[in-house]
């Protein structure tokens, strides 16, 4: 903080003189903090640990056992969870308070063995046989239970992830779009349903107080999935884009007025590009496809694109206004 | 030359500063109004998300209008394209005006769409003119991105900037033959350090600076071009394709010893500089060049198999971390491993998209067995 200018606004009498001596006091005593630094290097470590154990397994797997193997990764496993346990602060429904950087990055290292482990179960012994949504499906109960008893964010976007996987979607939020292939109608009811339910989760997490910091989480991703199935529906489905238009307008104000009681401008933000994506692709289709035209149409599209986008800086401009005055 | 009212900046920038100061619970809520009573702010700078939006959305509107002027001239993309082009370009800088200094508008989203079509219209429109070469392309681009700079203290520019200045020097250093190219290196390590030395004595001036944004982004890009211009990797390739020295690939670089020291040695220094100078830019660049350090040794020596280097340099990553935080628990000397007072959640949720984009451990697919990279993330990618 800038000390000579808050000393300029005691001179002009702005602030009082308690004010003054608390800021010079946060500016002597704060540390300089290597929280996030720290934080990044575990991060590092812990992905490369694991990439490389994953490496060093697969490589390996005909001259090592397969005990050994499970065994070692089992040990890492359980000495990772046990380290947890012993200095976990507690099961809470509000949010713990946080042990330390290391305590979430061991239980990080944990989750990722546990998930190692049982992936090469399934993989060498098939323990689940051919059950392969009961292959996905526990280790996303062990996720969730661990996100919840030791409160961590990264395991419960994990556990999410994997359970869209067991839905069959891949919801890491650069493959959404890529590694889905969203002409399989099956896919895009799943999306909606999927997204629609994590919906609800992050209502209910936020209104009973169940761990309620999880809700950004749970929304996020429900967000994104259900606008992106929205959308694939109405690229997909030749005839009833007019549908998929209603209900993502439906969606849409839905956002609005979540938005508008939170002061979100994250979601402002989504449901504008969102919306703005279904009603281009609405008017292009009724330009080119329905009336048929062809320059006439180029000139219209670009007239419908100006306005459209004019016409949405409007509405960022005055929600933002709205917020402020909040 | 600043296109915003100075004492508006200043108000705006005691704003930001009362701002935290009340969120920490330093100053009374009665003292932060009466501050923002007395400095009033009169530029529409929206929130973060809400800038992101109008941004896109004001590149469309360019997009299309460039398109419809296009289609309603019908030409066959010759000079006459060229120009209109140039025309777009003038005529979008005058609205870019109009914004800033009717509508107040400052870092919306909106100037910063108008501020860099409007420059790329610019540069499309002249090279479609004349036929410039890469050394005039460059003081072009410099020139109008260090006009933008001054004017509208655009801190994404001096990237811009900056890069049109190193590649300036290139070509003008292959003007000298082959002097001039193995002395390349070093003329640009030390304008590098000219440039993070200025940024640096900027930063400490006290009082009101305008470009505060602009210098440290410049500080940050001058520590990173000095490390650039003397990366092992990046000397050798630079000689070989762009320079096309007269070097056998197997036979070493000319003072190939003195650029492997500086590889590792000068992302080691940044980090104990920056600790020692509390300077967190300089650490976190340096942690950085710290990895695209341990890349550049990788690519050349394969001492040992990749998956044991990732073993190993996980385990000691984590090792170091552990001790660390557990040592800097309580602060010692002036450094904490805990939180400082201004870490807030955003960071978190931040974290979590990482965690859940990156670590994908083993999954059982029915079809593939091991396919691909099924355990852990496969590596450090380059996402920090």
């Amino acid at each position: 903080m800038d000390i000579s200018l808050f000393k300029q606004l005691h001179r002009e009498g702005l602030i009082s003189g308690p004010s003054l001596n608390k800021i010079k006091s946060l500016n002597r005593n704060t540390g300089f903090s290597l929280h996030w630094e720290l934080r990044i290097i575990l991060y590092l470590g812990v992905i490369l640990l694991s990439g490389g154990l994953g490496i060093l397994i697969y490589k390996n797997i005909d001259t090592i056992g397969h005990q050994a193997i499970l065994g070692t990764i089992a040990a890492i496993c359980l000495s990772c969870f046990c380290y947890c346990g012993r200095f976990s602060p507690g099961f809470t429904y509000l949010r713990s308070a946080s042990v330390n950087s290391i305590f979430d990055y061991i239980l990080l290292l944990g989750c990722l063995s546990l998930l190692s482990f049982i992936g090469y179960l399934q993989f060498q012994y098939s323990v689940f046989g051919d059950r392969y949504g009961l292959a996905t499906f526990i280790p996303m109960l062990c996720l969730f239970f661990f996100a919840y008893f030791f409160d961590h964010l990264g395991v419960l976007s994990m556990g999410i992830v994997n359970l869209a996987t067991w839905a069959g979607i891949a919801a890491t939020p650069t493959h959404i779009l890529t590694d889905n292939d969203f002409s399989n109608e099956r896919l895009i009811f799943t999306g909606l349903a999927l997204g629609f339910f994590l919906l609800c989760l992050g209502y209910v997490t936020k209104q009973k107080k169940l761990k309620a910091h999880f809700e950004f989480t749970y929304t996020n991703f429900g967000t994104h999935l259900i606008f992106i199935s929205c959308l694939a529906g109405m690229f997909h489905f030749d005839s009833g884009y007019l549908v998929w238009l209603a209900l993502l307008t439906c969606i849409a104000i839905f956002y609005y007025r979540k938005a508008l009681r939170e002061s979100a401008f994250y979601f402002i933000l989504l449901l504008t590009l969102y919306g703005f994506v279904g009603l281009s692709y609405v008017i292009m289709k009724l330009i080119f496809d329905v009336a048929n035209m062809d320059i006439t149409g180029a000139y219209l599209s670009c007239v419908y694109f100006i306005t459209a986008a004019a016409g949405m800086i409007i509405f960022l401009i005055k929600t933002n206004r709205k917020f402020k005055k909040l | 030359m600043i296109a915003f009212s100075l004492k508006a900046l200043r108000n705006k920038e005691i704003n930001h500063e009362a701002g935290p100061a009340y969120s920490f619970g330093l100053i009374t809520s009665d003292e932060r109004d009466s501050i923002k009573k007395t400095y009033p702010v009169i530029f529409f700078s929206p929130n973060l998300f809400i800038s992101v939006g109008l941004f896109v959305l004001t590149v469309i509107i360019i997009l299309f209008s460039v398109g419809l002027i296009i289609l309603v001239t019908d030409n066959n993309f010759g000079h006459e394209f060229s120009t209109i082009l140039i025309f777009c370009s003038l005529a979008i800088y005058a609205i870019l005006e109009y914004f800033v200094q009717k509508k107040k508008h400052y870092h919306s989203g909106v100037d910063a769409a108008l501020l860099w079509s409007s420059g790329a219209l610019m540069l499309a429109g002249w090279n479609g003119l004349y036929d410039i070469g890469p050394h005039s392309n460059c003081a072009i681009i410099l020139f109008l991105s260090i006009y933008f700079i001054i004017r509208f203290i655009d801190s994404a520019m001096v990237l811009v900037s900056v890069s049109a200045f190193f590649s300036f020097l290139f070509f003008t250093c292959i003007r000298y033959g082959e002097v001039g190219k193995l002395l390349f290196p070093f003329v640009s390590m030390a304008t590098a350090a000219l440039l993070y030395f200025y940024a640096r004595y900027y930063l400490s001036q006290g009082g009101h600076r305008y470009y505060r944004s602009c210098m440290l982004v410049l500080s940050i890009i001058g520590l990173i071009a000095f490390y650039m211009s003397a990366n092992y990797f990046v000397v050798r390739e630079l000689s070989i394709e762009g320079l096309r020295l007269q070097f056998s690939p197997e036979s070493p670089l000319p003072w190939g010893l003195f650029f492997w020291v500086c590889t590792v040695l000068i992302p080691i220094f940044y980090i104990l500089w920056g600790v020692s100078r509390k300077d967190r830019s300089l650490l976190r660049v340096g942690l950085l060049l710290l990895a695209v350090s341990a890349f550049t040794v990788r690519y050349y020596y394969t001492i040992i198999p990749l998956e044991y280097m990732m073993f190993s340099g996980g385990s000691v990553l984590l090792m170091g971390a552990y001790v660390l935080t557990r040592y800097l628990k309580i602060p010692r000397s002036g450094y904490t491993s805990l939180p400082a007072i201004d870490a807030d959640m955003d960071n978190m949720n931040v974290e979590g998209l990482t965690i859940s984009e990156t670590m994908e451990a083993a999954q059982p697919v029915p079809e593939t067995r091991f396919g691909g990279g099924n355990f852990g993330g496969g590596g450090a990618s380059g996402e920090f």
